[in-house]
């Protein structure tokens, strides 16, 4: 059971979200603006908070970039009827960890939830796993369905950043610091994206990797 | 005012210079004609005396009598001895080559007037031209409204005109600026209206995925069908109007064509899923083209979602992509029936649904497409495969 806070200021999808995740024994709080959500915030944190993009009181954004400034860990995520490019990267980069764009679908939701709910504590252990792939991280290995998937350095690399990163988006930009630019070799975005493509046809394209519009990949566990 | 004032300030001091300048003269040309004439009546003199000097005392007399000199003499005696008075001209060489002098002197000062006249006359007329050329560019705002630089320019004709056109380029600054605020404001409230409307759309998708969990019923499906119909017509349409208002910024960079595809193609793995299809994206190597990469995807994902609609199950959606000093071309086909032959001068055109368009279509998606595509400096076209299939072609030129 987690606990959600969730700031909406439209009372029908409101209710409607926290009818829905109370049935799948979740305990949701509703808030109308941002100081009454900071307010509660700073009496006790949630596993989780939902937000709206437009809030009365101020924008998604700028509470969000004040709340990863308070609390690290805290996963966020944005629920709003806004899907332009430039609104969906001030999300992220203001520390959201998803972005969902309305009309939405409830199972969506809360696959997410569970995913971002699942990523804490995922990050140090040997082994990995999501769907039907597995990382043996001590003999750097690969598995899909506990056979053995022959990958190349980079294609390791790629696929342990987005596993260590489960239920969290990883931008383009990320992956290419982090998997290229540390060992020096320079690369751009044909080079990732074939990579990307490598790994997931050597993977039998497994769903759990997603594309993220406008962003970067994520693993995400089927719900 | 002020210009005005030394301006004629200007014209008194000249007015005051030349008069001193034809007192002088005048005072030096009579002292000097004075002297001749002393010499010449002293030379005659002497000459006539030493002749005959008997007539010294007549000499004398006739001297007096200059006093008494009119100019209305009847007759001079010099013409009756047959001598005319441009005769006496050369005998004062001095005279001739100083008026001479003085003419082409006069005659050089003047054109160095006219010169300098003209010059600034030009420069006034350049500078004019400058800032009207200025005034074609939007980024020089500032520059517009500072006005022409009027400094050191005296007043005449060309300040009146340099007035209005300041004036005119003022109006049509101030005309282009209202009419952007009212593209923006509509842009705006545009946007503000497809937010308004998507509420109520996620409430009813919402509400019908309610019913659902307690009961699943064919009515609710129905619902929630159309309600996300609903929320796709309210974005393209939205996205159709940026275009139109000409407010949809495009933020172009060098993008990696395969990349581009390939995300495209991400996007629609769960359509092609579905529909039993496969898209592959051919690996050419590295190609980049000038574009925005989130837009032109969207026009990429319509055209590779117009393949896989209407490719049969077990086929494949192929897309490919080549670059040649001219342009970079996208190629993307399918192994379908094709475009029926009276479809394709209206694929793109807005609202048309063709002859073997899908069941639910609007005719939107490819209608934007060439949009985007068309906004980048780029050219689509569709064509049926000779070996069959339908085949879209893009190419972004390279300048």
């Amino acid at each position: 059971m987690a606990e959600i806070y969730y700031i909406e200021d439209d009372d029908t999808i409101a209710d409607i979200v926290k009818k829905y995740l109370e049935q799948k024994g979740n305990m949701v709080l509703i808030f109308q603006g941002i100081t009454e959500a900071f307010d509660a915030l700073k009496q006790r944190v949630p596993d989780l908070v939902l937000m709206d993009f437009n809030l009365p009181d101020g924008r998604g954004d700028d509470f969000c970039k004040m709340l990863r400034a308070r609390w690290r860990e805290l996963p966020i995520m944005f629920l709003t009827v806004r899907n332009d490019t430039c609104d969906v990267i001030s999300g992220f980069q203001n520390g959201a960890d998803d972005y969902i764009t309305k009309p939405f679908e409830l199972e969506v939701l809360y696959s997410r939830i569970l995913a971002l709910l699942r990523r804490a504590g995922n990050t140090a252990e040997q082994f990995l796993s999501c769907g039907s792939v597995q990382i043996d991280r001590a003999g750097m290995k690969v598995f899909e369905n506990g056979k053995e998937i022959h990958v190349s350095y980079t294609e390791y690399e790629l696929l342990l950043t987005l596993m260590r990163n489960m239920g969290k988006t990883v931008t383009r930009e990320q992956l290419l610091e982090k998997i290229w630019d540390c060992s020096g070799n320079y690369v751009n975005d044909n080079t990732l994206t074939v990579t990307m493509k490598r790994l997931k046809e050597k993977l039998h394209k497994p769903s759990c990797i997603k594309t993220i519009r406008s962003f970067g990949y994520r693993m995400e566990e089927e719900a | 005012m002020n210009r005005e004032m030394d301006h004629r300030r200007n014209i008194v001091m000249m007015l005051s210079a030349c008069l001193l300048a034809v007192s002088l003269a005048a005072f030096c040309f009579t002292s000097y004609y004075s002297r001749l004439q002393f010499q010449m009546t002293g030379y005659l003199c002497r000459e006539i005396v030493e002749r005959q000097p008997e007539s010294k005392q007549a000499v004398m007399e006739a001297l007096k009598g200059l006093e008494q000199y009119s100019e209305k003499e009847p007759e001079n005696m010099l013409s009756l001895f047959g001598y005319r008075q441009s005769d006496f001209l050369r005998l004062y060489p001095g005279g001739l080559a100083f008026a001479a002098l003085g003419t082409v002197l006069f005659a050089a000062c003047m054109l160095m007037v006219i010169r300098q006249h003209d010059k600034r006359f030009q420069n006034r007329i350049l500078m004019l031209t400058d800032y009207l050329e200025k005034a074609a560019n939007p980024e020089e705002a500032d520059f517009l409204l500072a006005g022409p630089d009027g400094t050191g320019m005296e007043e005449n004709l060309c300040s009146c005109l340099q007035d209005e056109i300041y004036k005119t380029v003022t109006t049509l600054y101030q005309t282009r600026e209202e009419a952007l605020q009212a593209k923006k404001n509509y842009a705006e409230n545009l946007a503000n209206i497809a937010h308004q409307l998507k509420t109520p759309i996620t409430v009813i998708s919402l509400s019908a995925q309610m019913i659902e969990e307690k009961a699943y019923s064919e009515y609710t499906a129905g619902i929630r069908k159309q309600a996300e119909r609903l929320a796709y017509l309210e974005e393209s349409l939205l996205v159709l109007s940026r275009i139109d208002a000409g407010t949809l910024e495009l933020k172009r960079n060098e993008a990696d064509v395969f990349t581009l595809l390939m995300l495209a193609s991400d996007h629609l793995q769960e359509l092609a899923v579905q529909a039993g299809v496969g898209i592959d994206v051919q690996e050419m190597g590295e190609v980049s083209v000038n574009v925005d990469l989130d837009w032109t995807m969207e026009a990429v994902m319509n055209f590779i979602k117009n393949c896989v609609e209407h490719a049969p199950a077990e086929t494949m959606v192929c897309c490919s992509y080549e670059e040649n000093p001219l342009y970079v071309q996208i190629r993307i086909w399918d192994e379908g029936e094709g475009f029926a032959e009276e479809d394709l001068p209206y694929l793109f055109e807005r609202f048309y649904c063709g002859k073997r368009g899908k069941k639910h279509g609007v005719g939107i998606g490819l209608a934007l497409a060439e949009s985007i595509v068309e906004m980048q400096n780029g050219i689509i076209s569709a064509y049926n495969r000779p070996e069959g299939g339908a085949c879209f072609e893009i190419r972004f030129y390279c300048h």
